[in-house]
């Protein structure tokens, strides 16, 4: 066993061209311009130096010095050798590849789960504060109503048959925004914090509609849905750009990126959860749900155009679930002159003007008030709005 | 012992060789990203070695490869250090939220500095004293005085860089350029870094100036001409570099890796990477008297923590 190489002492930087030859446990090299012989190697005081992917470098422990072996190494004991050259392998390629993809199934199943049991631990006062800083204008050219005094009592009166009911209902974590914006559709936020876009109430046809939507979105919310997607979205995130040596995934968590989070839909688990949710808190409520499963059947007839329907059970399911039997001796929620107050939620009414002189005549209908009434309820009229 | 040896001084005029393939940087590329993904990072510090290794050892001088002798165990360790250290930051940033104000964000700026200044030398020191040619280690000079020193030349040009709104950044390049480079010997051979600073200034204005004019079009040949003003200003003994790259070549180089990545969706990118390596590493060239034998070997040390910082914060160590 013997072969040619390079030879450095170590001390200089001179690179001697030898030739080796193993003889038991020991390695002998001889000059090739001299034919002197260097010092015997002893193989167990040698280490493969780093591995070259081209050559085969054996260093001395005890001197420093190192042998650049040209050509095959393979006559060096097994022991020595510690990386092979670069090759392609199939079966190594494929079983790396079979354990990345079972490692992020894993990965991914396993996620949602956590998120759920992390999401509960996460105080309710911390989640509020979160929603503090969130500012609807960032998603769009969204404004809040601001209602007459009548359509804010008949909007508090169905919030106080829904909310709180049981003692676990913190007083105060729901806090309903009704806003002006042309989908018909509802979002919760961290902290209790949900919106409805007048759309919805322009489109229910009963309170009772209204009440089983706003129920839906408590139900995100006493569930703690949006933590859960906050925390599965922001792991995944971190996870993955800590994996690239990123680390200011260690930073996400402010308040935009809570909002985008807010803002994507909720996986289908969630919203079967919430449906349920909202069916039992309306049997409590004296609400009978086949009131709401109305809503549902003239969503799905338009389910292209409905905002609110994505990601959501199937609407039979969904209709099934608010048809189902039940003995609830239900009560109405608002009356008519309380439910149209309530409709009117986001129609700006002027301020009177004061006239700059007397008229002599006053008109009939005051067309600045009666106007825009009848206007958005033709604009709005179910489905014509989509 | 004494050896019979070459002659003792010798006159050389030798290019520097890269010999690397595309396939071998593809499949090692390859196995380091599905090995780091599976173990959720952590072989980052083990997958980057590797590259080093293997691009390392792919370049060659005098018909001698350079080794890279760092190991993975000592960049994880670093890695578990700047990650605890940055975690321990990120949470006092949020736990100490409320006190922060535009003038206490500002009074971080020196610490920022600061740190700064320790990556640069402390990570440059790693790179270069894991490498070796012919079993002789190269490595960077550094002791308190001179991490000091160095800490107050950052200083003194950051602060010139903040006063003049930027236009003070190439000489902050050219100071610490100057300064590493100068305290950087091979074996017991220092490198000497002689260059102009007002050049340097001067090159730097024009090739941002001509940048932003041509929509990025000179780009390319500035980076050469920056390669080669670097290059060609530095010297060991009595040999100094000449780098025979041209703009052009860059151009062209930058153009197809372009496309390249775009069309192959990244797939390319060992390629693009091997055929870069390859066009720099080859066009330089060493020449002048080099007297081998009064060059020694000497301990040479560095830390690995510095060079994970730099390479997780993007701190360009030209190196």
């Amino acid at each position: 066993m013997s072969g040619t190489g390079k030879y450095f002492d170590g001390k200089r930087p001179v690179s001697i061209p030898v030739t080796w030859e193993i003889q038991g446990e020991y390695l002998i090299i001889h000059v090739v311009s001299t034919g002197s012989r260097l010092p015997t190697w002893e193989l167990k005081k040698c280490k493969q130096d780093v591995d070259q992917n081209t050559a085969f470098v054996l260093k001395n422990l005890e001197t420093e010095e190192s042998l650049e072996v040209e050509g095959d190494a393979t006559a060096f004991p097994k022991e020595l050798i510690k990386e092979s050259k670069i090759s392609f392998r199939m079966d190594y390629f494929l079983g790396i590849t079979a354990a990345l993809i079972l490692t992020m199934f894993l990965f991914f199943k396993s996620i949602p789960f956590i998120s759920k049991y992390v999401a509960q631990l996460v105080p309710y006062d911390q989640e509020q504060k979160l929603s503090e800083h969130l500012k609807l204008s960032d998603l769009g050219d969204i404004k809040a109503c601001s209602p007459e005094k009548e359509s804010q009592a008949a909007f508090d009166k169905l919030m106080k048959r829904l909310y709180p009911l049981h003692k676990d209902d913190v007083p105060g974590f729901i806090k309903v925004e009704i806003v002006k914006y042309p989908v018909s559709n509802a979002l919760t936020f961290p902290g209790g914090r949900i919106v409805i876009f007048d759309d919805v109430i322009i489109n229910a046809k009963s309170p009772e509609e209204l009440a089983g939507v706003i129920a839906h979105e408590i139900g995100h919310a006493k569930k703690r849905h949006v933590m859960q997607k906050i925390v599965s979205t922001l792991s995944m995130a971190a996870i993955f750009q800590f994996i690239g040596g990123d680390f200011s995934s260690a930073l996400a968590i402010d308040p935009s990126t809570v909002l985008s989070i807010g803002t994507l839909a909720f996986d289908r688990g969630m919203e079967t959860e919430a449906d349920q949710f909202a069916y039992d808190r309306l049997v409590e409520s004296k609400v009978n749900p086949h009131d709401v499963a109305g809503f549902f059947e003239r969503l799905s007839m338009n389910s292209d155009k409905y905002a609110i329907l994505s990601s959501h059970p199937g609407d039979e399911t969904r209709i099934k679930l608010f048809r189902k039997k039940n003995d609830v001796k239900a009560s109405p929620i608002l009356n008519a002159k309380e439910w149209q107050a309530l409709k009117d939620y986001c129609v700006v009414k002027p301020k009177p003007v004061k006239p700059l002189f007397k008229l002599k005549a006053k008109p009939k209908n005051d067309p600045i008030r009666s106007e825009p009434q009848d206007d958005l309820r033709s604009r709005f009229q179910f489905p014509q709005r989509f | 012992m004494e050896l019979d040896t070459p002659p003792q001084s010798v006159s050389i005029s030798e290019k520097f060789n890269y010999s690397g393939s595309g396939n071998e940087l593809a499949f090692l590329m390859f196995k380091n990203i599905l090995l780091t993904v599976l173990t959720l990072g952590i072989y980052g510090a083990w997958a980057r070695t590797n590259m080093r290794r293997y691009l390392w050892g792919q370049t060659s001088f005098l018909g001698d490869r350079a080794t890279y002798t760092g190991q993975g165990k000592e960049l994880f360790k670093g890695w578990c250090y700047v990650s605890a250290i940055y975690f321990m930051f990120a949470i006092g940033i949020n736990v100490l939220s409320k006190f922060i104000t535009p003038f206490i964000a500002i009074l971080g700026i020196p610490l920022y500095m600061y740190i700064y200044a320790l990556i640069l030398y402390g990570g440059t020191r790693y790179r270069v004293s894991k490498t070796t040619w012919r079993g002789i280690r190269f490595g960077v000079d550094k002791d308190k005085a001179m991490t000091r020193e160095f800490i107050i030349l950052v200083f003194k040009y950051a602060f010139i860089t903040a006063c003049t709104l930027g236009l003070g950044l190439p000489m902050l390049i050219h100071e610490t350029r100057t300064y590493l480079t100068n305290k950087m010997r091979f074996g017991s051979a220092h490198f000497r870094y002689e260059a102009n600073r007002r050049e340097f200034c001067i090159l730097c204005y024009k090739g941002v100036l001509l940048s932003i004019i041509t929509f990025g079009f000179y780009l390319p040949w500035f980076h050469a001409r920056l390669i080669q003003f670097r290059l060609e200003k530095t010297s060991i003994q009595n040999a100094s570099f000449k780098v025979h790259l041209q703009g052009k070549d860059l151009f062209v180089y930058s153009l197809v890796s372009f496309l390249l990545g775009l069309v192959t969706l990244g797939l390319a990118t060992p390629w693009i990477l091997n055929w870069g390596n390859k066009l720099i590493i080859n066009s330089i060239e060493l020449s002048g008297e080099m007297d081998f034998q009064s060059i020694e070997n000497l301990a040479s040390t560095g830390e690995a923590m510095a060079d994970v910082a730099a390479v997780e914060y993007d701190i360009d160590l030209a190196f």
